[in-house]
């Protein structure tokens, strides 16, 4: 906990507004985690939330110079760490 | 697939690559016309090839799905892993988006692993430099051990630049190095010397089977379970050796937590960035991109919506308002050659017309109709592909997705109801066809089973007509409904569907790349445009004047009866006879002395007349004029009473006497025929249903009709309430006037309104809807349930709202505020279901089966 909190880790459905992010951990499996991981979107990838949709959902990530779009409910389960 | 020589005359190549690399493009680029477009067995998958030649040898390329890896879960990948696993192809061409190179490789090491030769084609250069980066081939193919060629800028070039190079990767056949997975690289080993040793699944390239049994890979597992059963190895060896190996492999992992297939993924995205680090430069750090400093506009918060609705009505007032604007051009020509292939056929009967008079212009009017909507489809399809190519498609799913989500659609289901004519004016077959690109199977189906019910373009004559009957007054009210209802109703059907019958189907997250912003290329849009309208035109075009010309026989037959026959004859027989006696001592009476010159002269007349409604101005009145008194000189004063005298004008007033009792005895028969037809036969037994909607058996034939192609409603309704030939007008007059002598009221219209909104596709749809679910009973269901549904909202209309004394008017008022209620509540109400969990849930289940 402390060092979670030491590093800032957060849902990425914490965020709001352009944030540059490390991926800590992709809690989902099957599917997601497969898809995620082609996407690049990978422990350790330092990637940039982007915004979120006019409703709220889904939201839009940059990863490497690809722009990728998940629903909060995928994006509940990847922990990101804020970076500066 | 090609014979082994020296050198191969015959070399089969698949494209593969992730989505938005430009496969598409340079698939054109290398096959130019020649290509053909199938579907993959039992998916909707797209399966493209072409062929090119370069000297003496003739190229076939494949241009697979596109897709981000090699695993079974989504039907992309299978296609593309089962294509090339079967079909061997001679070279493996990978498209990569040079611009987001450290992912595409990605998937171009899971290529390598196949072991089979490989070309790696660098495309997207320019966007590179856009975002100031430089990428070098020949460091990406010394680091990769794969040749590497960048598309070349000129386009003359390009193609034949390429063609020779994949010749040339293609002749050499040179395998890929191979990558070393370190931490398993002894348990490959093993495990693919066992299967090498023992010939167990032989059709596999060993290596790549070696890891996807570490993976577990089902398939795979299954297929090993079948050569060499587990419970062999106590008594076989290599069974053993081979069994022990993944059994040792898979306890390890578990027990230090290793996740095979994720450690090859991080390895692969490991050397990817290596790869990445030797290859390319970034020249200038921190550029902001072009398509970002775009959607801070397009995809502002507040701005989006704003934009949103800019372009869709953009679409309608360019493809709709002005489409049918360049209709009223076309429309002429389509008349001409109806026109022209009537002189054609043999020449009209008094009474009755030959049959092949009869069924050939039945199946031109059928087609015009058809061919009519063309220009409008050419020009929407050709802005619906520059959304899509430019990237803007992509960004209208993202800012959707939320509501369509709600009711169990998907961001992407956006582009096949546009398609199918979210604002009044589209076509459902397209609109399900482009259902293909929909990659959650729950979502794509209920999109499948609404789509059809946007008000596609064939609707609008049957709205046309019921409005300007009975709401001439609130036609802007009454349209509004109409053109909005259709979408409320998709949505509250679908949640309905995803809800119970679909509720079990697979569905999928929502993982979408939002492209570059990219200027569309005119060839592409325009080819795009040009292929959707043809397959619109032929594949609608084939069925609907097959069906057409059942729907005529079953109008026809078995016709009148011999009694009703005589006395038509005798009627018939009566009106000629008084014009003969009219004609007496007429000086025209000997142009006119034979029953069949008779005939003729009505013909020649009818055809004056209708020449001269449609020419318009009165100088090519004069026109025709002059043209009939030159061609018929004997006829002409008959005709137009002029330039003869008193007896012209004699002859004149009792031709057009005979000409109104013909046209009305051919109505009658017309009409008698149809009552005493099949279908009319089946329209009379299903008022015993519809009577509660207050459909008549006319308005039931008119529907079944319809089946056939929508348009055909408002026709056959024409001929049920008397039309004539050149009275469009009149149709309406009737057929209110009529309708309300028979307690035919607004609520009815309301309810006819309503069911043709609900009411199941045509056939061409039907059949496309075959196509895209690959099942019959959901064919038969997208069928069954609208009708229903579409009959239960009309008998609900017209019950509730008699009782309630209501208007029509009100009716649809109330119809209207209910369901955007029910809109509302459903809106509004989370999802209690998270559905990625139930997702997870199958597949932990599939996999612990093996």
């Amino acid at each position: 906990m402390s060092e979670a909190e030491a590093k800032h880790i957060v849902p990425m459905t914490e965020l709001s507004r352009a944030t540059r992010v490390r991926v800590h951990e992709i809690r989902s499996s099957g599917i997601m985690r497969r898809r995620l991981q082609d996407l690049g979107i990978l422990p350790g990838a330092e990637i940039e939330f982007m915004r979120a949709a006019p409703l709220n959902d889904p939201i839009e990530l940059r990863v490497g110079h690809a722009f990728i779009s998940l629903r909060r409910i995928e994006a509940e389960r990847i922990d990101v760490e804020v970076l500066p | 697939m090609s014979t082994n020589s020296q050198q191969k005359q015959e070399l089969m190549i698949a494209l593969t690559g992730q989505q938005n690399a430009g496969k598409s493009t340079l698939f054109n680029a290398l096959t130019g016309l020649q290509q053909h477009i199938a579907n993959y067995p039992g998916v909707t998958v797209d399966k493209k090839s072409g062929f090119f030649r370069l000297d003496q040898t003739r190229v076939e390329v494949v241009d697979l799905p596109g897709t981000y890896g090699l695993t079974t879960f989504s039907p992309e990948e299978r296609v593309t892993r089962d294509f090339i696993l079967k079909s061997k192809p001679d070279l493996i061409v990978n498209v990569v988006d040079a611009a987001n190179l450290e992912r595409s490789l990605y998937l171009t090491f899971q290529l390598m692993d196949l072991g089979l030769p490989m070309l790696l084609v660098l495309n997207m250069m320019d966007m590179v430099e856009h975002l100031g980066l430089e990428v070098n081939p020949e460091k990406l193919e010394q680091k990769l051990g794969i040749p590497v060629i960048a598309t070349p800028r000129n386009k003359e070039d390009a193609a034949k630049l390429l063609h020779q190079k994949i010749v040339e990767c293609a002749h050499a056949g040179e395998a890929p190095k191979v990558w070393e997975y370190e931490l398993f690289a002894p348990q490959i080993q093993e495990v693919s010397q066992s299967l090498e040793e023992n010939e167990w699944l032989s059709n596999y390239p060993r290596r790549w089977a070696a890891l996807k049994l570490l993976e577990d890979d089902e398939v795979l597992l299954r297929e090993l379970q079948q050569e060499c059963l587990p419970e062999y190895q106590a008594k076989c060896t290599s069974c053993w050796t081979c069994w022990a190996t993944l059994t040792r492999t898979r306890d390890y992992c578990e027990k230090n937590n290793i996740n095979v297939s994720d450690y090859f993924t991080i390895t692969r995205s490991q050397w990817a960035k290596e790869t990445c680090d030797v290859a390319m430069k970034v020249k200038e750090a921190g550029k902001t991109s072009f398509t970002e400093r775009i959607d801070r506009w397009l995809l502002n918060r507040f701005l989006a919506p704003v934009f949103l609705l800019l372009t869709i009505w953009l679409i309608y007032q360019l493809s709709i308002v002005q489409g049918y604007e360049l209709t009223k051009v076309t429309w002429p020509l389509l008349a001409g050659m109806r026109q022209f292939i009537s002189t054609l056929l043999p020449e009209a009967g008094f009474l009755a017309d030959p049959h092949v008079r009869s069924i050939g212009l039945w199946m031109v009017d059928s087609a015009n109709t058809l061919l009519n909507y063309v220009p409008i489809f050419l020009i929407l399809f050709a802005l619906i592909a520059i959304l899509e190519d430019s990237g803007y498609m992509a960004r209208i799913a993202f800012i959707l997705d939320r509501i369509l989500h709600r009711f169990g659609l998907h961001g992407q289901s956006t582009l096949p109801l546009i398609l199918a004519g979210v604002f009044a004016g589209g076509c459902a077959v397209p609109g399900v066809m482009a259902t293909k690109g929909i990659p959650d199977t729950r979502a794509r189906m209920a999109t499948i089973l609404t789509v059809p019910f946007m008000n596609c373009l064939a609707k609008v004559p049957l709205y046309t007509l019921l409005v300007n009957i009975y709401f001439a007054n609130d036609k802007g009210l009454i349209l509004f409904y109409i053109a909005t209802i259709t979408v409320i109703a998709a949505m509250l059907v679908s949640r309905l569907l995803t809800s119970s019958v679909l509720h079990h189907m697979e569905t999928a997250p929502f993982v979408m790349e939002l492209p570059h912003y990219h200027m569309p290329s005119w060839k592409s849009v325009l080819r795009r445009a040009f292929d959707r309208t043809w397959t619109y035109v032929k594949k609608v075009g084939t069925i609907v004047v097959a069906v057409a010309t059942v729907v005529y026989v079953l109008l026809q037959y078995p016709g009148l009866n011999k009694e009703q026959e005589q006395e038509y004859q005798a009627q018939a027989e009566a009106a000629i006879h008084q014009f003969y006696s009219k004609m007496e001592g007429n000086k025209y009476l000997a142009s006119v002395d034979e029953q069949a010159k008779l005939v003729s002269l009505i013909n020649v007349y009818n055809t004056w007349r209708s020449e001269k409604m449609t020419a318009g101005d009165p100088e090519k009145t004069e026109a025709i004029d002059a043209l009939y008194a030159e061609k018929y000189p004997e006829w002409f004063p008959m005709m137009s009473g002029r330039g003869g005298g008193k007896d012209a004008k004699t002859a004149s007033r009792a031709l057009k006497k005979l000409d109104t009792t013909r046209k009305t005895l051919r109505r009658e028969m017309k009409e008698l025929r149809i009552e005493n037809s099949v279908l009319g036969q089946i329209g009379r037994s299903l008022e015993v249903v519809t009577q509660f909607a207050n459909f008549d058996w006319k308005v039931n034939v008119a529907l079944l009709s319809s089946f056939a192609a929508r348009e055909s409603s408002v026709a056959t309704l024409g001929v049920l309430f008397g039309q004539d030939d050149e009275e469009n007008v009149t149709l309406e007059e009737r057929m209110g006037q009529e309708r309300a002598e028979q307690g035919y009221n607004d609520l009815t219209a309301v309810g006819l309104i309503l069911f043709f909104a609900l009411y199941p596709p045509c056939l061409a749809t039907v059949i496309m809807i075959r196509v895209q679910t690959d099942s019959y009973r959901w064919m038969g269901f997208s069928m069954i349930f609208p009708t229903l549904l579409g009959l239960t909202v009309a008998t609900l209309v017209f019950m509730v709202g008699s009782w309630l004394d209501l208007n029509g008017v009100q009716a649809f008022t109330g119809v209207y505020v209910i369901s955007v209620v029910m809109l509302l509540i459903l809106g509004l109400r989370q999802p209690k279901l998270s559905e990625s969990l139930t997702q997870q849930k199958v597949i932990s289940i599939t996999q612990e089966r093996i």
